[in-house]
């Protein structure tokens, strides 16, 4: 029986331990990882790879931060549309409606807990009932 | 949180996010006591220190935290992962991801008292530079001991204009922020 396709989620974050711990994460529960530390890499990347189910985004970053990131990426102009995940310091209700409006489809405050990281990617890479 | 300048009165809700980051990553946090002073030896041989600074500010405000300590502490905070050994893992780099963490969570809790601030991106110092940081409007430290391991904290706020950070309570129409670890799912 074939094997299922591994679904390649896109991390985007300045700080490389926490890029380190969430490939942990994501590969202990089957995700394949590409990084990029911040938002100007990570939208080469996510220009460049046709196969990816979901981007996790830091906001506060250098060069450009991670709502400069979906403004441009505009994900959900995207063909299949491309979720967004938020997760940042910041749970501020002005830059959570930033990123609504530019097409995140969740928003995750830091410190995460793995668990529920874990839960809201499957919930949203869920088929549609 | 009544009484004290505007400087004091954020450093306090600053000082109250330090010390909630380090608890919550499993760490005994102490605070008010100084531990013991190294010196140049007994530095070296916890693993040299590690400096970082982050700003953050408005209009009216500008600060900066500055987080300086041995190595070996701030290995002691590195979350725990286990498939990555602690030799694989960037200290430095979770020094400066210790500043963000403390001056987002900051920036929440500041938010529900009526003061928004904007965060820079966390810096590595050197040890001089972090020792030269001291400038008019820097607070009087306060260090944490952790676990016999000392946390030394620079805080500068520099306040032009007026800024009013409001009472817990008395901001209710002002819609929260959110905290740390809360998911939202649009």
């Amino acid at each position: 029986m074939a094997q299922p396709m591994k679904q390649n989620v896109l991390v985007i974050d300045d700080s490389v331990t926490i890029r380190q711990q969430l490939t942990a994460i994501l590969t202990l529960n089957g995700y394949g990882v590409i990084e990029a530390s911040d938002g100007r890499l990570g939208l080469e990347a996510a220009l460049a790879q046709a196969d990816l189910a979901l981007v996790l985004c830091d906001v506060n970053m250098p060069h450009m931060n991670g709502l400069e990131f979906l403004e441009q990426f505009r994900p959900k102009e995207r063909t299949p549309p491309l979720p967004v995940v938020m997760l940042t310091t910041d749970g501020t209700p002005d830059a959570i409606a930033r990123a609504k409006r530019a097409g995140a489809v969740a928003w995750i405050v830091k410190p995460f807990q793995p668990d529920r990281l874990i839960a809201a990617i499957r919930r949203i890479l869920a088929p549609p009932a | 949180m009544t009484g004290g300048t505007i400087q004091q009165r954020l450093g306090q809700l600053l000082h109250g996010c330090l010390t909630e980051v380090i608890t919550d990553l499993g760490a005994a946090v102490t605070t008010d006591v100084r531990v013991e002073a190294l010196d140049g030896a007994g530095h070296e041989a916890n693993g040299g220190r590690i400096a970082v600074v982050i700003g953050f500010g408005n209009d009216h405000i500008h600060g900066a935290l500055t987080l300086m300590g041995d190595r070996r502490l701030f290995v002691r905070l590195l979350p725990h992962t286990p498939t990555i050994p602690t030799e694989a893992q960037d200290v430095v780099d979770w020094a400066r991801e210790l500043a963000n963490l403390t001056v987002g969570r900051f920036k929440n809790r500041a938010h529900a008292r009526g003061v928004d601030v904007a965060l820079d991106c966390p810096r590595t110092l050197s040890v001089a530079q972090a020792d030269s940081a001291t400038t008019d409007q820097t607070l009087t430290p306060w260090d944490l001991e952790i676990e016999g391991m000392q946390l030394e904290t620079r805080l500068t706020f520099e306040i032009l204009g007026s800024v009013t950070l409001s009472g817990p309570d008395e901001y209710p129409t002002h819609e929260p922020a959110c905290e740390g670890g809360d998911v939202l799912i649009f």
